[in-house]
Order: C-alpha cells, then structure tokens, then sequence
C-alpha cells in the first residue's frame, strides 16, 4: 500500500530548450534510468526521496520540454505545483532573456505564493559565460527569487537549494493546517487588499 | 459508427501514411472515395502528440503487466479519448497502424490486421518500387518523396476496404 | 469484470493513493507509480488538447461548457454529472486489463484497473464481431458505477478527515476499508 511516503511535492523544471534542465538532476534523482517521454508527451519525471524530520518526502521533479509545440501542453503541468525551478544558460544571453516570460507564464498558470528559484546553468564554462553573475543575482534580488549558478560538474549547491525549497513547502504546508492560514500573511493565497489579481481563466478545471 | 481516420507510423516514429476521411453532409456514396485528405498532416502537432500518446501507453501497458506471467507481451488495444477510440495494432516490424473511429465502435484488431496483412504487405513490402524505409535521411527534399506512402493503389485499395465496412459511416 | 487496483492522482497529477485490490498486475516500485501517474496526467492534458483538432465538427466551447457546469452547481447545489472528464483520455483497453479514467470537477482522477472484457480472437468472425459491439460500454458503465462510489467514499472519509492536508498521499486505514467495501 501507499504507505512508503508521507509528502508528495511537485516540482516543476522550466526554461528554454537546449539550457540543461534534465542535466541538472542526473546526480540528484534516485535513478539515473528514466524512459524518454519528454519528446513525446512533453515531460519527464525524475524522483528523490528526502527525509526531513522524521518525515519521508518524495520530491516528484516534471522537467519539461523547452519547445515551442509543448508550449500549450506544460502550461497545465502547472497546476498544482509547490515550487516552480526556471533555468537559463550563463552562455546564452537569450536564455536569460527570456526568464521574464517564463516567469509571465507562472504568474499565469501557477498557484499564487508557489515557491520559485532561479538557477543559471553551465557555470563551469567560464570563457563562454556571457550572463554575469551579479547581473542576474539583482535580478532575482529585486523579485524576491533565490538564485544559484550550477553546472553538472559541480550539483552540489543544487542538491541544497532543492533541500532548502522542500523544508520551506513543508514549513507552509504545517503552518497552514495547524493555525489558521488567514494570519499568514505572508505566503497567504487570499488577497484581502481588493487588488487585482492576474486574469486566470485557462487554469479553470482541468 | 464512424471511422474518421487512418494513421500508419514507422518504426522511426514517423507518420507515414496518413488518411482523414470526411463524413460531411452530402452522403453521395460515389464521390465518397475523393472526398477527405491523404497525407496531409503527417508532420503536424496533432500526428506528433498522438504518437506520443501511444508510446506513453504503450508502455505504460507493458510495465503493468508482470512479463513473466504472461505467454504473450501485453498489447495496447484501443484508448478513448473525448468522442473518439483509437484503434491500434503495432506489427512485429514496428509498423504501427491506428483507426480513429467513433466510441461506439469496440473492436478493431482484425481490420487493422487486414490493413498490415493483406494491403500493406501486398502493395508495399511486395513492391520492388516501394521503399524499405520511409526515412532514408534527414534531407527534408528527399523526405517529401519517399517519407509517405503515395502508393495509388494502397490508398484506393484501402479505401475501397475501409468503406465497404458496415461501420464506416 | 475484476478490479486489479485502484489509483487516485491529486490534481497537480501526483499518486495520493494506490490500493492493489486483487493481485493481476505487476508490482512496481513506489517511484515507478509515480512516473505512471504522472504520465497518465500528461497524457490526458494532452488528449483534451488534441480531441478538438481530430476533427472539426466538435462544437461545445470547453469554457463555456464549463460555466454553464458551474451554473447548474450553484442554482441547484448539487453536481449533475460528477466525471468532468468529457475531453481527455477516458480508457484504455489492452490485452490483459482495461484502464479507467474518472475526474473530478476539481481535477482529482480516479483511476480503476480492471481485467479485460472478453473479446472474440478469431479472424474469420468479422461480421459477428461487428455485431458484437457494445461489451465495452458496458464495463464501462460497470466502472463508473465503482467511480461513483469511491468518490463517496473519498469525500466522505478522506476530505472530512481533519488531519489530511490537502493533495498529499492519503493514509487513512478507514477509507482502506471503505474501498475494500465497494470492490
């Protein structure tokens, strides 16, 4: 029986094609073996199990596929989603570029307060870098997002952030159920201030 | 009961043979044969996102399924999706043949069967023109001649046999 | 018509519980489960993508069928048609199960693996198979008439549970038996 987990989180890997997104968890998931579904349906799964506290967790990691026919399908792979990994390549000015659309594309498809982190990849491939470091970290700063350069030589800083995002979606998950989530006002889904809140008509069910 | 498409994919996972018939509201039977597209969209999202489909639950089928147990590897007969059910029948070669019909239709096995063995087999494996593989490159010039099976009498044959089916209409 | 196992996916397309009622399918391991769920997840996102585009004379406006579904939930209170899976992908037919698919309207799938329907093999019986036809609508009802159940079951044993937190794997040995009740 369903008894060898006690969480279940989803994470979720986004970024244009060609960044290195499933190169980054090789090291990290449970099993290197993973049958290609990502050029067919769009996604691939990659699991590890964590233990916090006393608690099993299986971190469910959907890497998504960067192109542009998918484009429609992997908006509906957000739903749901407890922390949200948007990759970009330090070689690649574009890449960069273009994680204001994907963060667009969160703000639009994902639950509002989902935990988001923004990793630069091939760091390693320091003559080709072309996205500074300190450039991208005021980014991430100045939208409340952490940041870490990685490379597949080096996935050790990865291994911790992704340690780090699961002990924060814990953390809220509890503090929602034990006191009433209404005083969390800081991760608190509820708009109490009468702003508008993203037009969300796609995410409607299913 | 309708049957509203033909689909042939390679072994490379190409779609090579592609028929959509129409069933529109002039029921004149003798124009039934033109009437619907060849092989037009082979290369379009929707043949790609089908494919994926099928090799997700394709093998989700054989995963479920201890392969000791079983004498035979567990196929893949049909899915529903929405209003429609896809037929399937994969050949020991590879060659995947999918009917989409209406819901209402349960089994297909022996048509697609028929499909593979009789016209398939007579008019392009005994075809000394036809050739072996669909994709023989990545030449995209190459690939519109021979990455599609334009075989006339293939195409008329099985329309011929698809329509003459009490459940073709 | 035998039930294998008993799948239910949270809407964000994670395993939350798995009961192998009767024995028949290959064990797996937990991490396996999940890469299958997931992929029937992405695999049914991507048939209500698709089953417009198979054919042009599909007319009802998800949208708007949508809106008109919550109308009637919230003139009458109650849900007329619990399955909202009216576009994706509702079942699978192999040689050695059947697969079903059930949603909610708030997108939680319930998934029943069951044995085959029984079909005739040979070849030279066209013409009466084609008569033979409607043996998998009738499972098919068979299964929704266990979705029905077990979605009773899950709101009334799982959603009521004060300590299950949301979309999380459900351990309730109560709802267990519940679910052995209905099969």
């Amino acid at each position: 029986m369903n008894n060898e987990y006690d969480y279940l989180f989803k994470l979720l890997l986004i970024g244009d094609s060609g960044v290195g997104k499933s190169c980054l968890l090789l090291r990290f998931a449970d099993d290197n073996y993973t049958p290609d579904y990502i050029s067919t349906i769009g996604v691939d799964f990659k699991i590890r199990t964590i233990d916090l506290d006393g608690k099993t967790i299986k971190l469910q990691i959907w890497d998504t596929a960067g192109q542009e026919r998918f484009r429609t399908i992997t908006s509906s792979y957000y739903r749901g989603a407890h922390g949200i990994i948007i990759v970009y390549d330090v070689t690649d000015q574009e890449s960069f570029n273009n994680v204001k659309q994907w963060l667009q594309e969160i703000d639009r498809y994902a639950t509002g307060g989902v935990m988001k982190l923004l990793v630069g990849n091939k760091a390693d491939l320091s003559d080709k870098k072309i996205v500074d470091y300190t450039a991208a970290k005021e980014f991430a700063d100045a939208l409340d997002i952490p940041f870490l350069e990685t490379s597949a030589l080096s996935s050790t800083n990865v291994e911790q952030a992704f340690y780090t995002m699961a002990r924060q979606i814990k953390a809220q998950m509890t503090n929602n159920n034990s006191s009433n989530s209404a005083y969390n006002s800081g991760k608190s889904n509820v708009n109490l201030k009468g702003q508008s809140l993203p037009q969300d008509q796609n995410s409607s069910c299913c | 009961m309708t049957i509203y498409s033909f689909h042939i994919f390679d072994r490379h996972c190409n779609c090579i043979y592609n028929r959509e018939y129409s069933h529109s509201s002039s029921d004149n039977n003798n124009n039934s044969t033109t009437v619907g597209i060849v092989n037009k969209n082979n290369d379009s999202n929707g043949s790609k996102l089908l494919f994926g489909i099928l090799y997700s639950l394709k093998s989700m089928s054989s995963k479920l399924i201890d392969e000791e147990t079983s004498p035979i590897p567990n196929a893949l007969k049909s899915f529903t999706l929405g209003k429609f059910r896809i037929h399937y029948f994969e050949s020991l070669t590879n060659l995947k043949f999918i009917l989409i019909t209406d819901i209402n239709i349960d089994n297909l096995q022996h048509i697609l069967w028929e499909l593979y063995s009789n016209y398939y087999i007579k008019n392009c494996i005994q075809n000394s023109l036809s050739p072996i593989e669909f994709k023989i490159s990545d030449d995209l010039k190459e690939n519109e001649l021979t990455g599609k099976i334009n075989n006339h009498n293939f195409i008329h044959q099985t329309d011929q046999f698809l329509q003459s089916l009490s459940v073709f209409n | 018509m035998k039930v294998y196992s008993i799948y239910i996916l949270n809407k964000a397309g994670g395993l939350i519980y798995q009961n192998d009622v009767n024995p028949g399918l290959n064990r797996l391991t937990a991490n396996d489960y999940l890469v299958l769920a997931g992929t029937l997840h992405g695999v049914h996102a991507i048939a209500s993508r698709l089953t417009p585009a198979l054919n042009g004379r599909d007319t009802t406006n998800p949208t708007e069928s949508h809106s008109n579904k919550n109308a009637a939930i919230l003139s009458t209170g109650k849900v007329q048609d619990a399955n909202s899976n009216k576009s994706g992908l509702q079942s699978i037919e192999t040689d050695l199960f059947n697969l079903y698919i059930f949603q909610t309207l708030t997108g939680i799938k319930f998934i029943l693996v069951t044995s085959p329907n029984p079909v005739v093999h040979n070849l030279q019986q066209i013409n009466r198979e084609l008569t033979n036809r409607g043996e998998l609508s009738k499972q098919y009802d068979q299964a929704n008439e266990v979705f029905k159940h077990l979605y009773i079951v899950y709101s009334d044993y799982v959603m009521k549970d004060p300590f299950y937190s949301l979309d999380m794997p459900i351990k309730s040995s109560l709802f267990d038996m519940k679910v052995k009740e209905i099969i």
